[in-house]
């Protein structure tokens, strides 16, 4: 075959040739050059325009994915994927950052291949490779800060793959960064066949797409580290209660989804903590927490390091819940036995004392455990129940370590119905209120009763001792104070009635629990109650333990002043069994003391020690306050305190708490004169 | 295409030839290289070229082939940048010329080749919508020419001929 023109002829002859056709021949041909370049031009113009659009086109895509999105992985395998398509790459290939190995890297499980078979061991090789750190291998251009274009990686020294790229008749390797900040978060590798060096402009637009995706990982550290801090506590590195929450949770659904035992709970509480922040600071405390965390790490590491032994053998998870609380979750088939070791290892580690600011400090603790029977439908009650555990274990003394068991669940669902009754018997008014009289002592005059609650549950009398601790720890106290404080000024206004010009009138004396008197509408209530009832303040009076006095002073000094501009008298009651300091005494606004019994009861005349009271005495009149001893038996204690200077007194020697009616009865026949019948009222 | 049959015409005959050509095949005449003609103008040019010269018009077309390739080598040079022999330059036309091609003339339609590769021997299967595989084959001789490379360049399948699709091997002597 001939080139056309060779050896042909062609068979018109030439037009004759003059000086005319000679001249516009070469206008033509000149004509002709003209239009080539100008072809010339605008193909090369409408090249780079085509190029510089698909290069804006794949990093406006790049960047707006990575803008919106909050996976780092989804959008190295949209760029990789983009890149390859758009630049031409048969293979594109991901490797991320070991995070594991500084400065390591390895293949991310992302890559994009239009090739074909040869290439399959290449491809393979790449998703499977793994790179140590940079000063052991010779793949430099993987941790360059830019983009970096690699020609005859088929031969190139040192390149592991190099081999299976011969074969993938690959020739050149472009690597991209991305980067957040300066570290390397991963790489894409692209391999060509050709060796044409991409030109410096599109390097520029692949460090930028790499920049892009630098950002996605960048989030992601921050939202992590969030959730991190979120998650653990600040001073000792443990999980918090938020942490301890989602993984009890979590752990507690997976087994019962298994159908399987819940994990073992255990809960650990500081004995003398307290003691060692009031006394030593907070700073004293605050590395007693963090070595009890350490000690506790210790002992799950050990444990957890058995189990990387023997999988199956448990999985313990630590967590400080707040203050001196922390908790362990003890999974697996031997939790159980586990959870009561762990727990005497617990109390073994802190035998020893810690010295701190040379002080030996002993803290010990108490541990309750709740394991799983099968009974429990919800997380929350077994963590109730290792709480209710580690307070048994508590009020057993220090160093214990209680499990939850069935005796305790049976007191817990019968103080739980105690409650629920309580709160019933308050809506229907299922109380009585019975009156101990008291007496000025030297002249045996009655001065006023106190009032003391009865719960009538059904036909039974309950006393006090075995209701008020259960109504004062479920906020059932606050109802009932209200209906006590009613009742008794309603009775005030009948008794008044009885004895309308007594002088002075009597008074009823009134028990305040803590929880009622720190209720910051307390004062309000006793205007209501006085109101709707129409007693005189000066017919009543309050009874407030030093503990409700003491909890938060300012509240106690402004309602005690309160009261005193109502003209309602205020007692301290108990008075000698609290923790106040004698001293604090003279900054509570009060009218009198009221002696525990504790004090009086076992003082007999031929074994009498009244020091203790002679000196409570003395200071309450050194501050012009009133006393008033309670639990009188004998005649002789009468005779004392009476010697020394006491006002008042109740107790069985005179009466017994009456009910009310008999109660108005010694009114009537008591009208001012000593007390005199009061063994007929006893026995009657 | 048709600047690229300008500049062989005029090269071989001189201007007066393709004015001459544009007369007879009744074709519009003023091609500029950014613009899409016809194809049945294109046939009409290659028709009245073996008209006048004697030939067979798949020899012209295949000589029009063999002929454009240093003329496109000259105006295209990113084509054969790294590229050092017909191998590597018919193995490329995918993933390089094709769309250097798509870059410049938009909308022109490249057909997509499959290879089939051997140690003497590359197989170039394709579905040549416009039936252009005659100048194909001139441009694989033209590689060959350029690269000063000796082998046999053979149709056996041919969609004029009624097959599903053209395949051109190039062989070379072992």
């Amino acid at each position: 075959m001939n080139q056309l023109g060779k050896n042909a002829s062609w068979p018109f002859p030439e037009s004759p040739a003059d000086e005319r056709i000679a001249q516009l021949e070469r206008r033509l041909e000149r004509e002709r050059r003209a239009r080539q370049e100008a072809e010339r031009l605008a193909e090369s113009g409408l090249r780079d325009l085509y190029v510089s659009r698909a290069r804006i086109e794949l990093l406006n895509g790049i960047s707006v994915r990575a803008n919106e999105s909050d996976d780092p992985m989804e959008v190295l395998r949209l760029a990789v994927r983009e890149i390859c398509t758009t630049l031409g790459f048969p293979f594109g290939n991901v490797l991320i950052a070991d995070p594991d190995i500084p400065g390591a890297m390895r293949a991310a499980g992302i890559s994009f291949a239009r090739t074909c078979d040869s290439a399959q061991p290449f491809i393979k090789a790449s998703q499977d490779t793994a790179l140590p750190a940079p000063e052991s291998h010779a793949e430099q251009p993987l941790m360059q800060q830019v983009p970096v274009w690699t020609p005859h990686i088929d031969t190139m020294e040192g390149f592991d793959r190099a081999r299976a790229a011969r074969i993938a008749s690959f020739k050149s390797m472009l690597t991209v960064p991305v980067l957040s900040g300066r570290d390397v978060e991963a790489v894409l590798e692209f391999f060509s066949m050709d060796l044409r060096e991409p030109e410096l402009e599109l390097l520029d637009v692949l460090l930028q797409a790499g920049l892009q995706i630098g950002g996605v990982f960048r989030r992601r550290h921050h939202a992590d580290r969030l959730r991190e801090s979120a998650l653990t506590d600040p001073l000792t590195g443990l999980p918090n209660r938020a942490a301890f929450a989602q993984n009890i949770e979590r752990c507690f659904q997976q087994r019962r989804e298994a159908d399987e035992p819940a994990p073992s709970l255990i809960f650990i509480d500081l004995d003398g903590f307290k003691l060692v922040n009031d006394t030593l600071g907070h700073q004293a405390g605050d590395q007693l927490l963090v070595d009890m965390a350490d000690k506790l790490r210790t002992l799950v590491k050990n444990a957890n390091a058995f189990e990387d032994e023997n999988p199956a053998a448990c999985n313990v998870q630590l967590a400080r819940l707040a203050g001196d609380e922390f908790t362990l979750i003890v999974d697996g088939p031997d939790r159980a036995e586990l959870a009561e070791r762990f727990a005497a290892e617990i109390h073994h580690s802190l035998r020893q004392p810690q010295w701190m600011d040379n002080n030996p400090v002993r803290v010990t603790a108490s541990i309750g455990i709740a394991h799983d029977d099968g009974n429990y439908t919800t997380v929350s009650d077994m963590l109730r129940d290792a709480d209710l555990a580690m307070y048994e274990a508590k009020s057993l003394g220090s160093e214990r370590t209680v499990v939850f068991d069935q005796k305790m669940r049976n007191n817990v669902q019968s103080r739980l119905t105690l409650v629920n009754d309580l709160r019933t018997a308050c809506e229907n008014g299922d109380f009585i209120l019975h009156y101990q009289p008291i007496l000025a002592l030297d002249t045996e005059q009655l001065v006023g009763f106190e009032a003391l609650v009865r719960w009538q549950r059904g036909d039974v009398i309950v006393p006090p001792s075995e209701f008020i601790a259960a109504a004062e720890e479920s906020g059932v106290i606050t109802l009932l104070g209200q209906w006590v404080m009613r009742e008794a000024c309603k009775t005030a206004v009948r008794w008044h009635n009885l004895a309308p010009d007594r002088e002075p009138p009597l008074r009823i004396s009134i028990n305040v629990a803590p929880r009622q008197f720190l209720q910051p509408t307390f004062v309000q209530q006793v205007r209501e109650i006085l109101a709707e009832t129409g007693a005189d303040p000066r017919w009543i009076g309050f009874e407030i333990t030093e503990g409700a006095a003491i909890t938060k002073p300012h509240h106690t000094a402004r309602v005690l002043e309160e009261l005193r501009a109502l003209n309602i008298q205020v007692g301290l009651d108990d008075f000698g069994t609290g923790y106040s300091s004698l001293s604090r005494l003279q900054t509570i606004p009060i009218d009198n003391i009221k002696i525990d019994q504790s004090f009086v009861r076992t003082q007999t005349r031929s074994n009498a020690q009244w020091s203790v009271v002679k000196a409570m005495l003395d200071l309450a009149h050194a501050l012009q306050l009133r006393v008033v001893v309670e639990g009188l038996e004998t005649e002789f204690q009468r005779e004392e305190l009476t010697a020394f200077g006491c006002e008042y007194g109740q107790g069985y020697l005179f009466s017994k708490p009456l009910t009310e009616a008999d109660a108005a009865a010694l009114i009537v026949e008591q009208p001012e004169g000593p007390f005199r019948h009061m063994e007929r009222l006893i026995s009657g | 295409m048709f600047n690229v049959l300008e500049e062989v015409i005029t090269d071989a005959y001189g201007p007066e030839a393709w004015d001459s050509l544009i007369c007879m095949a009744g074709a519009e005449g003023a091609y500029s290289s950014l613009g899409t003609y016809p194809d049945s103008e294109f046939h009409a040019l290659a028709a009245a070229t073996a008209t006048l010269t004697g030939q067979a018009p798949a020899d012209v077309l295949q000589a029009f082939g063999q002929s454009a390739l240093p003329i496109m080598v000259k105006r295209f040079p990113l084509f054969l940048e790294g590229v050092d022999d017909t191998r590597t330059f018919l193995l490329s036309l995918n993933s390089v010329i094709h769309p250097e091609i798509r870059k410049v003339f938009i909308g022109t339609g490249c057909p997509h080749f499959k290879y089939g590769v051997g140690d003497d021997v590359v197989q170039i299967t394709y579905h040549s919508r416009r039936r252009f595989c005659d100048i194909a084959q001139g441009l694989a001789r033209g590689a060959l020419a350029h690269f000063g490379e000796t082998a046999e360049v053979s149709h056996p399948e041919c969609m004029h001929e009624g097959a599903e699709a053209c395949r051109l091997d190039i062989r070379w002597a072992a």
